[in-house]
């Protein structure tokens, strides 16, 4: 066979291959190693006279360079073909649901109080906890609320027929504890449950949680507090609401106020958009939202610290009440029902 | 307390807006509780009286009223019904601009002309009240503009704290505003003049600890009436109902002094005498409100010479107080001792405007000034002539002296103040304050009893310079190791392990019922209870957490749910030798399927390896065997963390199953989170193995009743520490295998850390392990 006939046969076959192991046997059969058509022409060269073996063998090689290009080419054809058929092969309905992976959601109290947590050990607090059992002494006298203060009226207690405990009305009873068993500089947050005996509706509750905050140092004032505070509505709030400081009363702090936040709702305006009074802040441009102060010369007296030598700052914010606020949760029953279709809102 | 705006402006002459003054009462610390506009400020409404009454000819639901509105009749069409000839009501005359934009003008309403509107309250911005035309009473002078009738005034609900008695009267709110505002008082002199000739009184106290001053003022020829018509417009607007002229004052003294009065009709008084003594134990007492109360030796009263007629501060007598036919009254204002008000209020459960201010506290100069003020009323107004002034004054009380350092105002505020301001604000409190050697020394007015050292003046000064001025900073973050006991332990992971598997956080109540605590073998004993329950079923403190989350799985199973997981990390409560024991707990609720239907899966019910895997990775040590009555006896086990026994877990007990409605597997487990504060140790990491493992597996046919634990341990012995892991994949029962017998199946994995094993290493090892199994656990191999 001359090579022009080899080079007409190997580009029809070429063309007409359509799989894989008809291209390998074609190969074999053109350029194979051991009894290839071309093969055996360049094997035969030595045997041409010296004119013609140059002439022939140049042909030959090129033709083979030719014809394993084209191999190559045609190779990669036909195996993205195969490749595209088993790709097509494996198309599926993707819209299906997923295998599912159950996870459990987080009951808003316990995640800001985490929140709280991480907001307040970034600027050096710790977290502590006390008991909810709580004498008169922790929870009241020592906290300047001696018994028959009316200021005990805003504290309505439950009693308990145990050696005349209480359930703790709350968490200020934890600055008592640690301060009887530690000496300043302090820093502490103390988030709890806490216990009021009242009848419950859509804004009350008779358990509940609070966050208490003390700061106890020779130099801490009252501008530490408010840039304490300012630091915790950015953190918790995710914006910089306005807040406001206005004098209020607790027996256990003084000079005593209550913070209020810019109302998040209609950002001040006291009405809404469509000028209907904002019902968040009942139209106010405000929610209040904790109680704080200096600690009282009386607290420190009776703990044993030296009110000359000491200064210090409390705070006590209800939980419920900041989530209800920054969820928009109506009834603070809710928290403690563990309804699913309650708590599956929250991740 | 309500304050009356006009009340308040006619005190202190300050041009401010009603708004005005509510927001500076707010920033002094005392927000407006709510606010009432009353009386009328629009333009062109006058009073005027219906004549007649016809129906309108064209509509059903109106009529056409004619009127009198003092200049001449006028015909006004009108919708609302409850209008008849003779009532006075408000007429809105064409010109008026009414609440809302409405614009009067005569004009023809389904043909018929009307010239003029009758209102309604709401019309009128008195209320919110739309249910008919307002009704004026029957002496409104016809034609005279509503506004100068009804008087504009705002009242406004003061929040007032419990310290602060002081500010429970006008008085004591506009010496706020003029603290702030350095505007004086205005002072009303006295037109009291006391005679020595009349009816006497002879007064005598025998509790002087706990009546330091009474003082009484003797009124002759006295008319009792009804009281002039702004009085009795400020007493209502301040939610007091009028009585007669005399209570009356006492009443609007209160609201305008803060000091309690009380007016007896001295006739009555038996030897015309006082006493302020102790009641006697059993006395009865018929006070003014009809009601008797028993007394006893612990409450102080004001008697005559017979018989109590008043408890002291809180309520007077049905016998000796003024009525229609007294001529000559004995007005009583006096400081009675706060404790002992308070006590006998709550122990009676009666509570007054008078009771309120008294167990607060009040002071010896306002009952005097209060005296004055209603003797001034009572003789301005008429009503009665001055007789003898009676004063008993047993214990004189020296002032309170404070000392301001101007440093430590500044240190503990971080704001630095110029001492003419502080100056300044001291002397407007009537601190009177005398400079001293870094501060001022300060003398406080009898009636601030709240003002007993340093701090209580700085907040004083930084109430008027304002909270708003005081610097936002951060303190150092210096702080002291916490002792031992305070820091929770962390138990973020075991939260997060929980919701990873699909178990949700949650909250439930401390309280339960004693049946329920029952249940899980709690007696009455082991439990707090509490005093004053709200409720039967929340009358004791949980003694577990799972007892609470049962009844938060209970709610959700009513509420068509499939499965629930549910844990919380709270407290329970227990009572041991006597002592409350609180623990830091962890409970959890697992009901359902571990898995549900769907397209990849099928369903799988949740088991009670679900709950040991769980608690495996959670570093928790299973021990057979819990004891408790809810859980299955042979499917609980006993949970161990550091050698030391931490709580239980285990499957519901199928009878306790079947009480709740349960249709689906139910697992438990409580465990007490305090032994987590152990784990602080910190892991030693070892060194990887530089020799590969060889796997090989094993299947034999052993007794159902033998236990894989016994099957691990006989290997484990047989094959030394080459063998680093051995787990079951594989049990299978059935007839082939004969009754009572198991097939289990399991792969062992054996490596060395100094060199490769060989096979004969390996075929040597898995020999003795099964001579081993043979031998101890009855073994065939398969």
């Amino acid at each position: 066979m001359d090579l022009q006939t080899i080079e007409q046969e190997a580009l029809e076959e070429l063309d007409r291959a359509s799989s894989i192991p008809e291209l390998e046997s074609l190969h074999a059969k053109i350029l194979g190693r051991k009894d290839g058509r071309l093969t055996q022409i360049l094997r035969n060269l030595a045997t041409l006279p010296p004119e013609e073996k140059k002439k022939v063998g140049q042909e030959a090689n090129t033709l083979r360079t030719l014809l394993e290009e084209r191999f190559n080419t045609k190779q990669k054809q036909l195996q993205e073909t195969v490749l595209s058929k088993k790709l097509e092969k494996e198309k599926i309905d993707l819209t299906l649901p997923g295998i599912p992976v159950v996870r459990g959601h987080s009951h808003p109290i316990a995640k800001a109080i985490h929140e709280i947590n991480e907001i307040f050990s970034t600027i050096g607090f710790s977290s502590v906890e006390e008991r909810d059992v709580e004498d008169d002494f922790h929870n009241f006298n020592a906290l300047n609320i001696p018994e028959n203060h009316p200021a005990r009226d805003m504290h309505d207690t439950f009693y308990t027929k145990n050696d005349k405990l209480l359930l703790r009305t709350h968490t200020s009873s934890v600055q008592i504890r640690l301060m009887e068993k530690m000496k300043p500089p302090i820093r502490i947050l103390a988030p709890g449950r806490v216990y009021r005996h009242e009848a419950t509706d859509a804004t009350h509750a008779a358990v509940f949680h609070q966050v208490e905050g003390l700061a106890v140092d020779k130099t801490i004032s009252f501008a530490d507090l408010k840039g304490t505070l300012r630091h915790f509505v950015r953190e918790f709030f995710g914006q910089d609401l306005k807040i406001r400081f206005i004098p209020s009363y607790f027996p256990f702090v003084e000079p005593g106020a209550q913070m209020d936040i810019e109302c998040f709702l209609c950002r001040g305006e006291k009405k809404l958009e469509d000028g209907r009074p904002c019902n968040i802040c009942k139209a106010s441009g405000w929610i209040e939202v904790l109680g704080c102060g200096m600690v009282h010369p009386n607290v420190f007296r009776a703990v044993g610290y030296d009110p000359k030598k000491w200064t210090g700052f409390a705070f006590g914010m209800g939980i419920e009440r900041l989530v209800m606020i920054r969820s928009g949760v109506r009834d603070i029953r809710q928290f403690l029902e563990s309804d699913m279709r309650f708590l599956g809102q929250f991740s | 307390m309500k304050i009356s705006v006009n009340w308040l402006k006619e005190l202190l002459p300050i041009k401010w807006s009603a708004e005005q003054m509510i927001e500076k009462l707010g920033s002094l610390g005392f927000p407006a509780e709510s606010v009432t506009n009353t009386g009328v400020d629009v333009e062109k409404v006058v009073a005027a009286r219906i004549l007649s009454v016809d129906k309108h000819p064209n509509a059903d639901r109106l009529q056409i009223a004619k009127v009198n509105d003092g200049k001449g009749e006028r015909q006004i069409v009108c919708g609302a019904p409850n209008i008849a000839p003779g009532q006075v009501v408000p007429l809105a005359l064409p010109g008026a601009s009414l609440k809302g934009g409405l614009q009067i003008a005569v004009s023809k309403i389904r043909g018929i002309e009307s010239s003029g509107m009758l209102c309604s309250e709401r019309e009128l911005g008195l209320s919110e009240s739309h249910a008919g035309i307002m009704q004026l009473s029957a002496d409104a002078p016809l034609g005279k503009e509503l506004r100068d009738i009804l008087g504009a005034d705002t009242v406004v609900d003061l929040e007032v704290t419990p310290n602060r008695p002081d500010v429970l009267s006008h008085v004591g709110v506009a010496r706020e505003l003029s603290a702030l505002t350095g505007t004086k008082i205005k002072s009303t002199r006295s037109i009291w003049k006391s005679r020595t000739q009349g009816n006497t009184c002879k007064i005598s106290i025998q509790e002087p600890l706990l009546c330091q001053r009474y003082l009484g003022k003797i009124f002759l020829n006295v008319k009792i009436g009804p009281s002039p018509r702004w009085m009795v417009e400020r007493l209502t607007s301040c939610g007091i109902r009028p009585i007669n002229n005399i209570v009356d004052i006492t009443n609007y003294v209160l609201l305008e002094w803060g000091h309690p009065l009380h007016a007896f009709d001295l006739e009555k008084l038996a030897g015309g005498e006082i006493r302020v003594r102790k009641a006697n134990a059993g006395e009865k007492f018929l006070a003014l409100d009809e009601k008797t109360y028993e007394l006893n030796a612990n409450d102080l009263v004001i008697a005559d010479a017979e018989k109590a007629v008043a408890i002291a501060g809180i309520m007077g007598g049905q016998d000796t107080g003024v009525t229609d036919s007294t001529t000559t009254i004995l007005l009583e204002s006096a400081v009675f001792d706060p404790l002992t008000v308070r006590k006998t209020s709550k122990r009676l459960g009666l509570k007054s405007e008078s009771s309120i201010r008294f167990e607060k506290g009040t002071d010896t100069a306002t009952a005097e000034a209060a005296s004055l003020r209603a003797a001034q009323l009572i003789m301005e107004l008429g009503q009665g002539k001055a007789g003898r002034a009676l004063d008993v004054y047993p214990r004189k009380s020296k002032p309170v002296t404070i000392e301001l350092n101007a440093k430590r105002l500044e240190n503990l505020i971080g704001q630095s103040f110029p001492a003419k301001t502080v100056e300044s604000i001291l002397t407007r409190f009537e601190l009177r304050p005398k400079k001293s050697a870094g501060g001022w020394h300060c003398t406080v007015p009898a009636y601030r009893k709240d003002l007993t050292q340093d701090v209580d003046l700085i907040e004083e000064v930084v109430r008027i310079t304002g909270y708003a001025s005081v610097p936002e900073t951060l303190a150092p973050l210096a702080t002291n190791k916490i002792p031992d006991g305070f820091l929770p332990p962390n138990i973020q992971p075991v939260i997060e392990t929980l919701k990873g598997v699909g178990i949700t956080e949650t909250m439930t109540s401390s309280f339960c019922s004693l049946g329920s605590a029952e249940k899980f073998g709690f007696g009455q004993n082991d439990l707090v209870m509490l005093q004053n329950a709200l409720d039967q079923n929340e009358a004791y403190m949980r003694p577990s957490v799972v007892l609470t989350l049962l009844q938060a799985l209970e709610r959700n199973l009513n509420f068509q749910r499939e499965s629930v997981g549910l844990f919380e990390a709270g407290r329970r409560y227990t009572v041991k030798n006597n002592a409350v024991v609180e623990n830091r707990t962890l409970g959890l609720v697992w009901y359902g399927g571990r898995r549900e239907k769907n397209v990849h899966d099928s369903a799988r019910d949740l088991d009670i390896y679900d709950l040991k895997g769980l608690l495996e990775a959670l570093g928790i040590k299973i021990i057979f065997n819990a004891i408790s009555p809810i859980l299955h006896p042979n499917q609980s086990f006993e949970l161990q963390m550091y050698g030391q026994r931490i709580g239980w877990a285990g499957l519901v007990h199928p009878a306790v199953a079947h009480e709740l409605g349960h249709r689906r597997p139910c697992l438990l487990a409580e465990w007490n989170l305090d032994a987590y504060k152990i784990s602080a140790k910190h892991t030693q990491a070892a060194g990887l193995p530089r020799f590969p493992f060889v796997e090989r597996d094993l299947a034999i046919i052993i007794d159902e009743a033998q236990s894989w634990a016994k099957i691990e341990k006989t290997a484990r012995e047989a094959a030394g520490p080459t063998l680093k892991s051995i787990r079951p994949f594989d049990i299978y029962t059935g007839e082939s295998l004969g009754a009572g017998k198991k097939s289990l199946a399991f792969r062992l994995k054996f490596q060395r850390e100094d060199k490769t094993l060989s096979d004969a290493d390996i075929n040597d090892a898995l020999n003795r392990v099964k001579q081993a199994l043979e031998q101890h656990c009855g073994a065939h191999l398969r």
